[in-house]
């Protein structure tokens, strides 16, 4: 599947987009990408959890508007990363 | 007697739009009418100006707080020759310049929690062109307080990201329901920004207030995503979020605390 | 020139517009906002200076859904003292 990062992850991924290998749900996802690279959880996470800012999307559509973190992911899906810009 | 009241001149002004069948003379005359604010006149701000001025919306309220200077030249175009000078009033100047018909009201402050909602009032679409997560929350829940559109639209390098808010559709806050906390997330300043990224967006954020005003089909529960670089744009669909605290109608005031760190509202 | 208002008697509801001072695009402008100010159905009578104007407007036309019923040369005698060519057309919507 390919996964898309935005300018604040891709500064710790080195790369704007990747293929990798994987199923199983996002939340899943998001811990073999941060085992990964180490510095992704930081960006990612608060203490209180999953940054809300930051939505992720399966084939262009908000997680949440699926099944959240338990969306299941397969091999032809896209999974974007966007966080919340202000820049005008 | 005719509902189609146009002069010589402007017969000649807007020629090319008026043989469109999606304006025509009725169109011209509604754009005539319409008054739409444009809430930035930095990048974003500078391009959405130009066309909404061209086009012939009949009043344009600019608000900027700050003064023109030489690193906005790069993509404030509408700024040429004016270092110095107050940018509402800057863009006010080319606005008269190239549209007589443009009624301008120059309004030379920021939006803050006490005036945001008196200066929108009298308008029929705002157009957010602000460069700050707090003013983008307030001018968000302000637009939906009024049930006055509004067109947002955001750019960090050669990313942007465009969406209409109207009474009743999904709002900012049912994407983004709270901004990265002060200095997790680089700014403009930090992470540039492409000039011809606050060009495009900007103009697409006047095509969406033109389109509103004509009554054709604008992004409503939809945002535009652009890459500039790899030059993708999609389409993504957006849900009104059900506990959305502004537009489930549950906060119906603005407060001050609303609006700043996270911006959120709990 | 003839105003509009002279070129229509008041018990004619067939409209007529003289453009015969027009330059293209205005020929064309004029013809459709003043087809756009009325009811489908409705016949306008427009005056051009020349033939080719009034057939590559008559062209234009067609192709927005109007239907042209005739282009034709008209004298003096026929309309008010008014020499210049003719075009008919119904409103398409």
């Amino acid at each position: 599947m390919k996964i898309v990062y935005p300018i604040i992850l891709a500064a710790v991924t080195r790369k704007k987009e990747e293929e990798v290998e994987f199923s199983g749900d996002v939340e899943a996802l998001i811990n073999f990408l941060c085992e990964k690279y180490k510095g992704l959880k930081k960006v990612l996470y608060n203490k209180e959890g999953f940054n809300k800012f930051i939505n992720i999307y399966v084939n262009n559509e908000d997680i949440r508007n699926l099944n959240g973190f338990e969306t299941e992911v397969k091999a032809n899906d896209t999974v974007k990363f966007i966080p919340a810009i202000a820049g005008g | 007697m005719s509902d189609i009241i146009l002069t010589q001149e402007q017969i000649k002004r807007y020629a090319r739009q008026l043989i469109m069948p999606e304006i025509g003379g009725k169109g011209q005359v509604k754009l005539l009418k319409s008054k739409a604010i444009v809430v930035g006149a930095g990048g974003l701000g500078s391009a959405a100006i130009q066309y909404l001025a061209g086009a012939g919306v009949g009043k344009i309220g600019i608000v900027d707080g700050d003064s023109v200077d030489i690193t906005n030249l790069q993509r404030q175009t509408i700024h040429a020759g004016n270092l110095g000078m107050n940018k509402a009033e800057s863009a006010a100047k080319f606005v008269k310049t190239l549209n007589p018909d443009v009624e301008v009201e120059v309004y030379p402050e920021n939006v803050n929690v006490n005036n945001v909602r008196d200066i929108i009032r009298e308008y029929d679409v705002v157009v957010d062109c602000t460069d700050n997560f707090p003013s983008r929350f307030l001018l968000n829940d302000a637009c939906v307080m009024e049930k006055i559109p509004l067109v947002h639209s955001a750019v960090l390098r050669f990313i942007g990201e465009i969406m209409t808010i109207v009474p009743d559709s999904a709002c900012y806050r049912c994407v983004f329901p709270e901004a990265p906390p002060p200095g997790s997330v680089p700014s403009c300043q930090e992470a540039g920004i492409a000039g011809v990224a606050t060009g495009i967006f900007g103009v697409m954020q006047a095509t969406e207030a033109i389109k509103l005003i004509l009554g054709l089909e604008i992004l409503e529960n939809k945002m535009l995503y652009a890459d500039l670089l790899t030059m993708e744009f999609d389409l993504i669909d957006i849900r009104k979020d059900r506990n959305c605290p502004v537009c489930s109608g549950k906060v119906k005031d603005l407060q001050e605390e609303s609006y700043v760190e996270t911006c959120r509202i709990e | 020139m003839l105003r509009h208002a002279e070129l229509n008697d008041s018990n004619d509801r067939i409209e007529v517009l003289d453009l015969r001072d027009e330059n293209c695009p205005f020929t064309f402008i004029k013809t459709k906002l003043k087809l756009e100010e009325m009811k489908k159905g409705e016949e306008l009578k427009v005056i051009f200076s020349d033939e080719v104007t009034a057939r590559d407007v008559a062209k234009s036309l067609t192709s927005e859904g109007h239907e042209v019923l005739e282009v034709l040369e008209i004298h003096g005698a026929q309309l008010k003292g008014i020499d210049g060519w003719m075009l008919r057309v119904r409103c398409g919507r």
